[in-house]
Protein backbone atom coordinates (compact mmCIF):
# COMPACT_ATOMS: atom_id res chain seq x y z
CA UNK A 1 0.00 0.00 0.00
CA UNK A 2 1.26 3.72 -0.82
CA UNK A 3 -1.64 5.93 0.26
CA UNK A 4 -0.98 7.63 3.38
CA UNK A 5 -3.23 8.97 5.70
CA UNK A 6 -1.65 12.60 4.87
CA UNK A 7 -2.57 12.24 1.03
CA UNK A 8 -6.22 11.77 2.17
CA UNK A 9 -5.90 14.81 4.45
CA UNK A 10 -4.70 16.62 2.33
CA UNK A 11 -7.29 16.39 -0.36
CA UNK A 12 -10.39 16.53 2.28
CA UNK A 13 -9.28 19.45 3.98
CA UNK A 14 -8.74 21.13 0.68
CA UNK A 15 -12.55 21.24 0.08
CA UNK A 16 -13.46 22.68 3.10
CA UNK A 17 -10.65 25.06 2.87
CA UNK A 18 -8.79 23.80 5.72
CA UNK A 19 -4.82 24.42 4.09
CA UNK A 20 -3.10 27.50 4.44
CA UNK A 21 -2.60 29.53 1.08
CA UNK A 22 -2.20 32.87 0.19
CA UNK A 23 -1.58 32.37 -3.60
CA UNK A 24 -1.14 29.09 -5.74
CA UNK A 25 2.07 28.26 -4.69
CA UNK A 26 1.77 28.47 -0.80
CA UNK A 27 -1.46 26.43 -1.70
CA UNK A 28 0.53 24.05 -3.46
CA UNK A 29 3.14 23.86 -0.56
CA UNK A 30 0.87 23.22 2.22
CA UNK A 31 -0.79 20.11 -0.46
CA UNK A 32 1.97 18.27 -0.10
CA UNK A 33 4.00 18.95 3.02
CA UNK A 34 4.60 15.54 4.39
CA UNK A 35 3.61 15.14 7.50
CA UNK A 36 0.82 18.05 7.55
CA UNK A 37 1.01 19.34 11.12
CA UNK A 38 -0.95 22.44 12.33
CA UNK A 39 0.86 24.56 10.22
CA UNK A 40 -0.40 23.93 6.97
CA UNK A 41 -3.45 24.76 8.05
CA UNK A 42 -5.77 27.88 8.60
CA UNK A 43 -9.74 26.37 9.17
CA UNK A 44 -11.51 27.90 12.51
CA UNK A 45 -14.36 25.96 11.54
CA UNK A 46 -12.43 22.78 12.10
CA UNK A 47 -9.82 22.24 14.31
CA UNK A 48 -6.93 20.12 12.83
CA UNK A 49 -7.79 16.68 15.00
CA UNK A 50 -11.20 16.92 13.52
CA UNK A 51 -9.85 16.33 10.37
CA UNK A 52 -8.69 12.98 11.81
CA UNK A 53 -11.75 12.27 13.41
CA UNK A 54 -13.47 12.56 10.22
CA UNK A 55 -11.31 10.17 8.39
CA UNK A 56 -10.35 7.60 10.71
CA UNK A 57 -14.64 7.44 11.12
CA UNK A 58 -14.98 7.22 7.29
CA UNK A 59 -12.52 4.26 7.57
CA UNK A 60 -13.68 2.75 10.50
CA UNK A 61 -17.58 2.87 8.58
CA UNK A 62 -15.95 0.90 5.42
CA UNK A 63 -14.41 -1.05 7.77
CA UNK A 64 -16.87 -2.20 8.76
CA UNK A 65 -18.80 -2.69 5.97
CA UNK A 66 -16.32 -4.99 3.76
CA UNK A 67 -15.74 -6.91 7.20
CA UNK A 68 -19.64 -7.60 6.91
CA UNK A 69 -19.10 -8.71 3.61
CA UNK A 70 -18.05 -11.76 1.67
CA UNK A 71 -15.60 -9.67 -0.74
CA UNK A 72 -12.57 -11.83 0.77
CA UNK A 73 -9.87 -9.83 -1.51
CA UNK A 74 -11.00 -6.81 0.53
CA UNK A 75 -11.13 -8.42 4.09
CA UNK A 76 -7.82 -9.48 3.57
CA UNK A 77 -6.69 -5.55 4.29
CA UNK A 78 -8.52 -6.47 8.00
CA UNK A 79 -7.48 -9.99 8.90
CA UNK A 80 -5.36 -10.90 11.70
CA UNK A 81 -6.12 -14.02 13.98
CA UNK A 82 -7.40 -14.70 16.99
CA UNK A 83 -5.30 -16.18 19.97
CA UNK A 84 -5.04 -19.90 20.52
CA UNK A 85 -8.46 -21.63 21.57
CA UNK A 86 -8.89 -24.75 23.34
CA UNK A 87 -11.67 -26.91 22.21
CA UNK A 88 -14.74 -25.33 24.39
CA UNK A 89 -13.50 -22.24 24.63
CA UNK A 90 -15.62 -18.90 24.17
CA UNK A 91 -15.14 -16.80 21.14
CA UNK A 92 -13.40 -13.78 21.61
CA UNK A 93 -14.44 -10.16 20.78
CA UNK A 94 -10.51 -9.20 20.09
CA UNK A 95 -7.92 -10.58 17.89
CA UNK A 96 -4.21 -11.65 19.29
CA UNK A 97 -2.77 -8.24 19.70
CA UNK A 98 -5.79 -7.21 21.32
CA UNK A 99 -7.43 -5.68 18.10
CA UNK A 100 -11.41 -5.31 18.08
CA UNK A 101 -12.74 -8.05 15.91
CA UNK A 102 -15.67 -6.64 13.54
CA UNK A 103 -17.43 -9.13 11.40
CA UNK A 104 -17.60 -12.70 10.98
CA UNK A 105 -14.62 -14.90 11.19
CA UNK A 106 -13.12 -16.27 8.37
CA UNK A 107 -11.12 -19.64 8.27
CA UNK A 108 -10.32 -21.61 11.27
CA UNK A 109 -6.89 -23.06 11.12
CA UNK A 110 -5.04 -25.61 13.52
CA UNK A 111 -3.37 -23.90 16.43
CA UNK A 112 0.24 -26.01 15.73
CA UNK A 113 0.12 -25.67 11.55
CA UNK A 114 -1.61 -22.52 10.81
CA UNK A 115 -1.56 -23.88 6.95
CA UNK A 116 -3.71 -26.33 7.93
CA UNK A 117 -7.33 -24.93 7.48
CA UNK A 118 -10.11 -27.01 9.54
CA UNK A 119 -13.19 -28.24 8.14
CA UNK A 120 -17.22 -27.42 9.64
CA UNK A 121 -18.71 -30.81 11.28
CA UNK A 122 -21.76 -31.01 13.12
CA UNK A 123 -20.61 -30.44 16.78
CA UNK A 124 -21.60 -34.00 17.51
CA UNK A 125 -19.11 -35.49 15.43
CA UNK A 126 -16.44 -33.29 16.68
CA UNK A 127 -18.12 -34.16 20.36
CA UNK A 128 -17.85 -37.92 19.06
CA UNK A 129 -14.24 -37.58 18.42
CA UNK A 130 -13.24 -36.29 21.19
CA UNK A 131 -14.60 -38.29 23.78
CA UNK A 132 -12.52 -41.49 22.36
CA UNK A 133 -9.54 -39.85 20.52
CA UNK A 134 -7.70 -42.99 20.43
CA UNK A 135 -10.16 -44.16 18.24
CA UNK A 136 -8.89 -41.85 15.82
CA UNK A 137 -4.99 -42.67 15.00
CA UNK A 138 -4.87 -40.73 11.51
CA UNK A 139 -5.56 -36.68 12.91
CA UNK A 140 -8.85 -35.14 11.48
CA UNK A 141 -8.86 -31.26 11.14
CA UNK A 142 -12.62 -30.34 12.43
CA UNK A 143 -14.57 -27.69 14.35
CA UNK A 144 -17.78 -26.64 15.16
CA UNK A 145 -19.15 -23.31 16.32
CA UNK A 146 -22.40 -23.04 18.51
CA UNK A 147 -23.27 -19.86 19.75
CA UNK A 148 -20.35 -18.24 20.70
CA UNK A 149 -18.48 -21.61 21.74
CA UNK A 150 -15.78 -23.46 19.54
CA UNK A 151 -15.66 -27.11 19.72
CA UNK A 152 -12.81 -28.52 17.43
CA UNK A 153 -10.19 -31.19 17.22
CA UNK A 154 -6.92 -30.09 17.41
CA UNK A 155 -5.36 -29.23 20.32
CA UNK A 156 -5.62 -25.24 19.53
CA UNK A 157 -7.29 -23.78 16.90
CA UNK A 158 -6.84 -20.10 15.25
CA UNK A 159 -9.82 -17.93 13.76
CA UNK A 160 -9.03 -15.48 11.35
CA UNK A 161 -10.69 -12.89 12.11
CA UNK A 162 -11.33 -8.60 10.89
CA UNK A 163 -10.19 -5.93 13.32
CA UNK A 164 -10.08 -2.11 13.15
CA UNK A 165 -8.17 -0.71 16.10
CA UNK A 166 -8.97 2.90 16.21
CA UNK A 167 -6.44 3.81 18.30
CA UNK A 168 -3.76 2.55 16.47
CA UNK A 169 -5.37 3.92 13.56
CA UNK A 170 -4.94 7.29 15.14
CA UNK A 171 -1.16 6.70 15.74
CA UNK A 172 -0.93 5.40 12.58
CA UNK A 173 -2.65 8.68 11.15
CA UNK A 174 -0.71 11.08 13.11
CA UNK A 175 3.17 9.25 11.88
CA UNK A 176 1.29 9.40 8.41
CA UNK A 177 1.29 5.72 8.34
CA UNK A 178 -0.54 4.00 5.65
CA UNK A 179 -3.94 4.03 5.39
CA UNK A 180 -5.70 0.13 6.21
CA UNK A 181 -7.85 -0.64 3.06
CA UNK A 182 -6.79 -1.03 -0.44
CA UNK A 183 -5.40 1.73 -2.23
CA UNK A 184 -8.59 1.57 -4.65
CA UNK A 185 -10.65 2.90 -1.61
CA UNK A 186 -8.22 6.26 -1.15
CA UNK A 187 -11.78 8.23 -2.91
CA UNK A 188 -13.58 6.56 -0.71
CA UNK A 189 -12.12 7.53 2.44
CA UNK A 190 -11.63 11.02 1.05
CA UNK A 191 -15.36 11.48 0.79
CA UNK A 192 -16.29 9.78 3.62
CA UNK A 193 -14.37 12.33 5.39
CA UNK A 194 -15.29 15.29 3.40
CA UNK A 195 -18.70 14.21 4.08
CA UNK A 196 -18.32 14.13 7.90
CA UNK A 197 -17.37 18.04 7.82
CA UNK A 198 -20.70 20.11 8.41
CA UNK A 199 -20.54 22.24 11.41
CA UNK A 200 -23.94 24.31 11.64
CA UNK A 201 -24.46 25.26 7.87
CA UNK A 202 -20.96 25.57 7.11
CA UNK A 203 -19.95 23.08 3.76
CA UNK A 204 -23.98 21.17 4.14
CA UNK A 205 -24.35 21.67 0.52
CA UNK A 206 -20.82 19.55 0.00
CA UNK A 207 -21.21 17.15 1.96
CA UNK A 208 -24.58 16.16 0.80
CA UNK A 209 -22.65 15.25 -2.51
CA UNK A 210 -20.12 13.44 -1.00
CA UNK A 211 -22.18 11.72 1.42
CA UNK A 212 -23.62 9.98 -1.96
CA UNK A 213 -20.31 9.42 -3.25
CA UNK A 214 -19.05 7.80 -0.09
CA UNK A 215 -22.76 5.97 0.31
CA UNK A 216 -22.24 4.45 -2.95
CA UNK A 217 -18.82 2.29 -1.96
CA UNK A 218 -20.64 1.50 1.12
CA UNK A 219 -23.60 0.00 -1.06
CA UNK A 220 -21.10 -1.91 -3.37
CA UNK A 221 -20.30 -3.96 -0.43
CA UNK A 222 -23.60 -4.84 0.64
CA UNK A 223 -24.67 -5.49 -2.87
CA UNK A 224 -21.86 -7.73 -3.40
CA UNK A 225 -22.76 -9.43 -0.68
CA UNK A 226 -26.41 -10.04 -1.34
CA UNK A 227 -25.27 -11.37 -4.80
CA UNK B 1 1.24 -48.59 2.06
CA UNK B 2 0.87 -46.43 5.65
CA UNK B 3 -2.36 -46.41 7.11
CA UNK B 4 -2.64 -42.61 6.16
CA UNK B 5 -2.04 -43.33 2.79
CA UNK B 6 -4.74 -46.12 2.63
CA UNK B 7 -7.36 -43.43 4.13
CA UNK B 8 -6.38 -41.13 1.48
CA UNK B 9 -6.38 -43.19 -1.33
CA UNK B 10 -9.88 -44.96 -0.08
CA UNK B 11 -11.57 -41.04 0.43
CA UNK B 12 -10.96 -40.54 -2.47
CA UNK B 13 -11.90 -43.45 -4.03
CA UNK B 14 -15.20 -43.08 -2.15
CA UNK B 15 -15.93 -39.68 -4.17
CA UNK B 16 -16.14 -41.81 -7.17
CA UNK B 17 -20.01 -41.60 -9.07
CA UNK B 18 -20.93 -40.39 -5.24
CA UNK B 19 -23.50 -37.47 -4.41
CA UNK B 20 -19.98 -35.96 -2.81
CA UNK B 21 -21.05 -32.86 -0.67
CA UNK B 22 -22.09 -35.65 1.91
CA UNK B 23 -18.93 -37.03 1.92
CA UNK B 24 -15.96 -34.79 1.53
CA UNK B 25 -14.86 -35.24 5.48
CA UNK B 26 -15.37 -38.76 5.61
CA UNK B 27 -11.94 -40.32 7.57
CA UNK B 28 -13.72 -40.58 10.79
CA UNK B 29 -16.23 -42.69 8.68
CA UNK B 30 -13.29 -44.28 7.26
CA UNK B 31 -11.61 -45.09 10.34
CA UNK B 32 -14.62 -46.38 11.90
CA UNK B 33 -15.21 -48.71 9.31
CA UNK B 34 -11.63 -50.06 8.74
CA UNK B 35 -11.72 -52.81 11.56
CA UNK B 36 -15.06 -54.04 10.26
CA UNK B 37 -13.42 -54.05 6.87
CA UNK B 38 -10.71 -55.50 7.46
CA UNK B 39 -12.32 -58.39 9.07
CA UNK B 40 -14.49 -58.80 6.14
CA UNK B 41 -11.99 -58.99 3.84
CA UNK B 42 -10.18 -61.67 5.72
CA UNK B 43 -13.17 -63.87 5.77
CA UNK B 44 -13.88 -63.75 1.94
CA UNK B 45 -9.69 -64.18 1.26
CA UNK B 46 -9.97 -67.02 3.89
CA UNK B 47 -12.70 -68.67 2.29
CA UNK B 48 -11.25 -68.76 -1.08
CA UNK B 49 -8.69 -71.39 -1.55
CA UNK B 50 -7.12 -69.31 -3.74
CA UNK B 51 -6.30 -66.18 -1.75
CA UNK B 52 -6.62 -68.09 1.91
CA UNK B 53 -2.44 -67.76 1.63
CA UNK B 54 -2.38 -64.02 1.66
CA UNK B 55 -4.04 -64.21 5.14
CA UNK B 56 -2.48 -66.81 6.98
CA UNK B 57 -0.25 -66.43 9.31
CA UNK B 58 1.64 -68.73 12.34
CA UNK B 59 0.89 -68.07 16.05
CA UNK B 60 2.78 -69.96 18.63
CA UNK B 61 0.38 -71.49 20.86
CA UNK B 62 1.03 -71.73 24.56
CA UNK B 63 -0.99 -74.75 25.36
CA UNK B 64 -1.37 -75.96 29.18
CA UNK B 65 -3.30 -79.27 29.20
CA UNK B 66 -4.32 -79.03 25.67
CA UNK B 67 -5.99 -75.30 26.03
CA UNK B 68 -4.69 -72.24 24.94
CA UNK B 69 -5.90 -68.99 24.08
CA UNK B 70 -6.13 -67.94 20.46
CA UNK B 71 -4.77 -64.62 19.59
CA UNK B 72 -7.46 -61.99 19.08
CA UNK B 73 -7.09 -61.81 14.96
CA UNK B 74 -7.66 -65.48 14.48
CA UNK B 75 -10.57 -66.03 12.31
CA UNK B 76 -12.52 -68.83 14.25
CA UNK B 77 -15.10 -68.95 10.85
CA UNK B 78 -12.19 -70.15 9.09
CA UNK B 79 -10.34 -72.29 11.64
CA UNK B 80 -11.80 -74.95 9.94
CA UNK B 81 -8.59 -74.30 7.18
CA UNK B 82 -5.73 -73.95 9.72
CA UNK B 83 -3.08 -76.05 10.37
CA UNK B 84 -1.16 -77.25 13.52
CA UNK B 85 1.95 -78.40 14.20
CA UNK B 86 4.39 -79.17 16.70
CA UNK B 87 7.77 -77.29 16.46
CA UNK B 88 9.29 -80.62 18.31
CA UNK B 89 7.88 -82.70 15.84
CA UNK B 90 7.69 -82.34 12.29
CA UNK B 91 5.65 -85.34 11.76
CA UNK B 92 2.84 -84.04 14.23
CA UNK B 93 1.15 -81.70 11.66
CA UNK B 94 -0.09 -83.98 9.54
CA UNK B 95 -1.51 -86.39 12.16
CA UNK B 96 -3.46 -82.96 13.20
CA UNK B 97 -7.32 -82.29 12.42
CA UNK B 98 -10.11 -79.90 12.88
CA UNK B 99 -13.22 -81.13 14.43
CA UNK B 100 -16.53 -78.91 14.41
CA UNK B 101 -18.19 -80.12 17.07
CA UNK B 102 -17.21 -81.11 20.60
CA UNK B 103 -18.64 -84.43 21.08
CA UNK B 104 -16.50 -85.18 17.29
CA UNK B 105 -13.52 -83.99 19.77
CA UNK B 106 -13.95 -85.92 22.73
CA UNK B 107 -14.95 -88.98 21.12
CA UNK B 108 -12.69 -89.37 17.62
CA UNK B 109 -13.46 -91.77 15.18
CA UNK B 110 -9.55 -92.10 15.01
CA UNK B 111 -7.63 -91.94 18.30
CA UNK B 112 -4.51 -92.25 16.46
CA UNK B 113 -4.90 -88.21 15.29
CA UNK B 114 -4.79 -85.55 16.93
CA UNK B 115 -7.77 -83.04 16.89
CA UNK B 116 -8.46 -79.36 17.84
CA UNK B 117 -11.44 -77.47 18.46
CA UNK B 118 -11.87 -73.93 19.35
CA UNK B 119 -14.68 -73.19 22.27
CA UNK B 120 -16.53 -69.65 22.52
CA UNK B 121 -14.44 -66.82 21.07
CA UNK B 122 -11.26 -67.62 21.47
CA UNK B 123 -10.39 -71.06 23.40
CA UNK B 124 -8.56 -73.37 21.56
CA UNK B 125 -8.73 -77.11 22.86
CA UNK B 126 -6.14 -79.89 21.25
CA UNK B 127 -5.38 -83.52 21.67
CA UNK B 128 -2.63 -84.65 20.80
CA UNK B 129 -1.88 -87.71 18.09
CA UNK B 130 -2.57 -91.11 20.55
CA UNK B 131 -3.49 -89.36 23.20
CA UNK B 132 -7.40 -89.46 23.81
CA UNK B 133 -9.22 -86.29 25.58
CA UNK B 134 -8.99 -86.66 29.26
CA UNK B 135 -11.01 -83.38 31.60
CA UNK B 136 -8.46 -80.94 32.57
CA UNK B 137 -5.05 -82.75 30.97
CA UNK B 138 -3.49 -83.13 28.01
CA UNK B 139 -0.85 -81.93 25.83
CA UNK B 140 1.25 -78.76 27.83
CA UNK B 141 3.78 -77.42 25.57
CA UNK B 142 3.85 -75.11 22.24
CA UNK B 143 2.23 -75.36 19.20
CA UNK B 144 2.21 -73.39 15.85
CA UNK B 145 -1.34 -72.58 14.34
CA UNK B 146 -1.05 -71.69 11.11
CA UNK B 147 -5.03 -69.88 10.45
CA UNK B 148 -6.42 -67.04 8.63
CA UNK B 149 -5.97 -63.68 10.72
CA UNK B 150 -7.29 -60.04 10.50
CA UNK B 151 -4.49 -58.17 9.76
CA UNK B 152 -3.87 -55.52 12.31
CA UNK B 153 -5.52 -52.23 11.98
CA UNK B 154 -2.08 -49.65 12.60
CA UNK B 155 -2.64 -47.13 15.23
CA UNK B 156 -0.87 -44.59 13.54
CA UNK B 157 -1.12 -42.50 10.94
CA UNK B 158 2.68 -43.16 9.90
CA UNK B 159 2.13 -46.79 10.07
CA UNK B 160 2.53 -49.44 7.74
CA UNK B 161 -0.41 -51.91 7.07
CA UNK B 162 0.71 -55.40 7.37
CA UNK B 163 -0.94 -57.07 4.84
CA UNK B 164 0.18 -58.38 0.79
CA UNK B 165 -0.79 -55.98 -1.77
CA UNK B 166 -3.75 -57.84 -2.51
CA UNK B 167 -5.40 -57.39 0.77
CA UNK B 168 -5.01 -53.89 0.91
CA UNK B 169 -6.46 -53.38 -2.58
CA UNK B 170 -9.60 -55.14 -1.77
CA UNK B 171 -9.93 -53.79 1.09
CA UNK B 172 -9.85 -50.07 0.01
CA UNK B 173 -12.15 -51.20 -2.27
CA UNK B 174 -14.91 -52.18 -0.04
CA UNK B 175 -14.07 -49.41 2.85
CA UNK B 176 -14.39 -46.90 -0.31
CA UNK B 177 -17.92 -48.66 -0.89
CA UNK B 178 -18.83 -49.34 2.07
CA UNK B 179 -18.74 -45.54 2.90
CA UNK B 180 -20.86 -44.99 0.05
CA UNK B 181 -23.54 -47.29 1.17
CA UNK B 182 -24.55 -50.89 0.95
CA UNK B 183 -25.53 -50.90 -2.65
CA UNK B 184 -22.01 -50.30 -3.51
CA UNK B 185 -20.56 -52.82 -1.18
CA UNK B 186 -22.54 -55.21 -3.22
CA UNK B 187 -21.31 -54.00 -6.75
CA UNK B 188 -17.81 -54.38 -5.20
CA UNK B 189 -18.65 -57.76 -3.98
CA UNK B 190 -20.15 -58.95 -7.48
CA UNK B 191 -16.95 -57.73 -9.23
CA UNK B 192 -14.20 -59.34 -6.66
Amino acid sequence: MSVNYHDILAATSLRVNGLLGADVDALEAAYIARPLTTAQFNSTIFPFSDFRTAILSAEQKLAQVIALSNDESQRAYLMTQTAALSSGDALPKLDSAEAPIIGPYGAVMDGVDPAIVCTLQPVQVVRRYNAYPTLWPVPVYYFAIVGNRIEHTRTTVVLECPVYDYGAQVTAFDADGDMVLADGLMEALICGGISMLVRDDEFMEQAKIYVTYFNDTLESFKVAKAA
Amino acid sequence: MTYGEFLALTCQIALTGAPQPSLLDMEMTAMSLTPRVFYYTAEKFGLDITKRGLVQQDFTLTVANGVATLDASVLVSCMKYASVADPADSTIANQMRWVDSWNEFIRPLDSDLGYFIVVGSNQFNMTYPGSPYVPGAGFTGNMTLTAVAVPAVPTTEEATIDAPGEFIDQAMLFLAASIKGDSWVKQVEAAA
